[in-house]
């Protein structure tokens, strides 16, 4: 479970945003969750806290009951292997191969070169791409390459799944592609979190939605559609 | 350490993405330990010939005229009161007439019979006295030349103090110009692996979200400045191998007389001394290179 109690965040500086206020947000496991907004709505920040990029200024997030915020540099490489992000411009790494991308995942997490030959495959044929395993990512189009993102993302079985704007760089089909993965994986068990702007997604996938406005939980509904705040 | 060959490549990848920094960062390493394996051949041969002259090189103390050889051993034990001695050999007068003759009358010992019941050198009855440290040469001469019945010592100071103040300013000369060199050899690689950091940024940021550890992260970036570090060190100390024995062959052909006089460490006895020291100072500017760069462009 994902609980955001009291949470304030104002970046330093002389012209410190104050990009959340106040925030409270509990996710439960295995919910489907849409989190939308304006731009400097704190989207992104609301991310940045749960990876343990950024630390709140006033409040907690919790995870599992373990106050992210409180972690040491050390802690937080084995906290964030219990989540899978995807991000809107992939960011896959361009010198490696489709298969490579889904082991360096694989790699860091320390697994056997035998657990992943046996464990890609299986995740790319899932995905949708058996055949594309030897091709580099200015090979593919932007659909696969999310794809490719999306099978990083879930290698090691990741108990959430953060996906921030991931059908941003995608045509319609390509965005009911990736959505349909993400309900797959969800269905599966694994908690997924969709930081988006994209209304026909929303509206179309009747979820829980909340709705951020100037860092706070504007409304928040479940099987909702897209509100404007 | 399953991912260790993985992380291995990761560095070698690491400097071929930059081959111009990290070929300038190699160089710096290998002339930096270049001048120390060649200072430190320089030095130990030097300490070398110190140790051979001190072993034979040694003062010899002649005595007043008309002192019986009672007499002379006892100034002799006077004199072995001195405590930085090693051995001394007394030479009676009649063993000096006797190696001189063999000396300078060799082929014509006819020639010396004229003096057979008048020994000419009758007053030069000596001990030849070996320090165990040549560097107390002068204090013992000094020492010497104050003792009763002494009529006078002599030595030859070229060699001590010639090679000790050669020693002492090629010492200083290094040390002085091995700080600066190490100093830029460590900022050197410490840039070239702040451009890897740059360079793959995004790769690192990705490494984060996924999971990578710090260690994960961090072990390619440390690789590559002891791989480079590694290298630098290799490459003078095969220069090293090679070209020890031509230049030492070089000299004694050269400078056959000093050579006589003086003999040379071997190559094994050589890099007995600077291999492990010259591994040692490569890793050592690598790891310090890559901790410094690291802590300055790469927040855990």
């Amino acid at each position: 479970m994902i609980e955001f109690r009291k949470v304030s965040k104002k970046y330093d500086g002389p012209n410190g945003v104050q990009a959340l206020s106040d925030l409270t947000l509990t996710i439960r496991d295995g919910e489907f969750v849409f989190i939308i907004g304006d731009s400097g709505a704190g989207k992104s920040t609301l991310i940045k806290l749960l990876m343990g990029e950024e630390k709140p200024s006033e409040g907690s997030v919790l995870v599992d009951g373990v106050n992210v915020g409180k972690m040491t540099s050390w802690q937080l490489p084995r906290y964030r292997r219990h989540f899978g992000v995807i991000f809107q411009d992939f960011r896959l790494l361009q010198d490696y191969t489709v298969y490579d991308n889904v082991a360096f995942a694989q790699r860091v997490a320390g697994a056997t070169r035998r657990g992943m030959a046996k464990r890609i495959p299986k995740l790319l044929a899932h995905v949708g791409l058996e055949d594309k395993q030897k091709s580099f990512p200015s090979q593919l189009s932007g659909g696969e390459q999310q794809r490719v993102a999306l099978a990083r993302a879930v290698v090691n079985g990741p108990q959430y799944l953060l996906a921030d704007e991931p059908t941003g760089n995608l045509d319609p089909a390509n965005s009911a592609e990736v959505m349909r993965l993400l309900e797959d994986f969800n269905r599966s068990g694994t908690t997924v979190i969709v930081v988006t702007h994209d209304v026909a997604m929303v509206n179309q996938l009747r979820k829980r939605v909340v709705t951020l406005k100037d860092g706070q939980v504007f409304t928040d509904i479940s099987e909702g559609g897209y509100q404007h705040a | 350490m399953r991912n260790l060959p993985y992380l291995l490549g990761q560095g070698l990848k690491n400097i071929l993405r930059h081959v111009g920094p990290s070929i300038f960062s190699l160089s710096i390493m290998i002339f930096t330990i270049f001048l120390f394996d060649g200072a430190s051949a320089i030095m130990l041969n030097i300490n070398n010939f110190v140790r051979e002259a001190e072993e034979n090189v040694g003062v010899t103390v002649f005595f007043d005229e008309g002192l019986s050889e009672e007499e002379i051993l006892k100034i002799g034990e006077k004199l072995s009161d001195y405590p930085d001695i090693q051995r001394m050999k007394f030479t009676t007068a009649q063993e000096a007439w006797e190696n001189y003759k063999k000396v300078y009358f060799a082929g014509n010992e006819h020639l010396a019979e004229g003096y057979s019941d008048n020994n000419p050198l009758a007053n030069s009855a000596s001990f030849e006295i070996f320090l165990s440290d040549i560097g107390k040469q002068m204090e013992f001469v000094e020492y010497a030349r104050s003792v009763e019945g002494v009529r006078r010592v002599n030595y030859s100071n070229v060699v001590a103090d010639g090679l000790g103040s050669v020693a002492q300013v090629l010492q200083t000369g290094t040390v002085i110009i091995l700080a600066v060199l190490l100093v830029v050899a460590v900022s050197l690689i410490s840039n070239s692996i702040a451009l890897t950091i740059s360079m793959r940024r995004e790769e690192i940021h990705i490494m984060r979200y996924i999971g990578a550890s710090n260690a994960f992260i961090r072990s390619p970036l440390v690789l590559e400045g002891v791989i480079i570090g590694l290298l630098g060190a290799l490459i003078p100390l095969g220069v090293m191998w090679f070209g020890y024995p031509a230049v030492v062959d070089h000299i004694k052909e050269k400078y056959a007389n000093l050579v006589n006089i003086f003999g040379f460490i071997t190559r094994e006895q050589l890099f007995k001394f600077i291999a492990p020291i010259s591994v040692a100072l490569g890793v050592g500017i690598g790891l310090l290179g890559s901790f410094f760069s690291i802590k300055k462009h790469l927040k855990a």
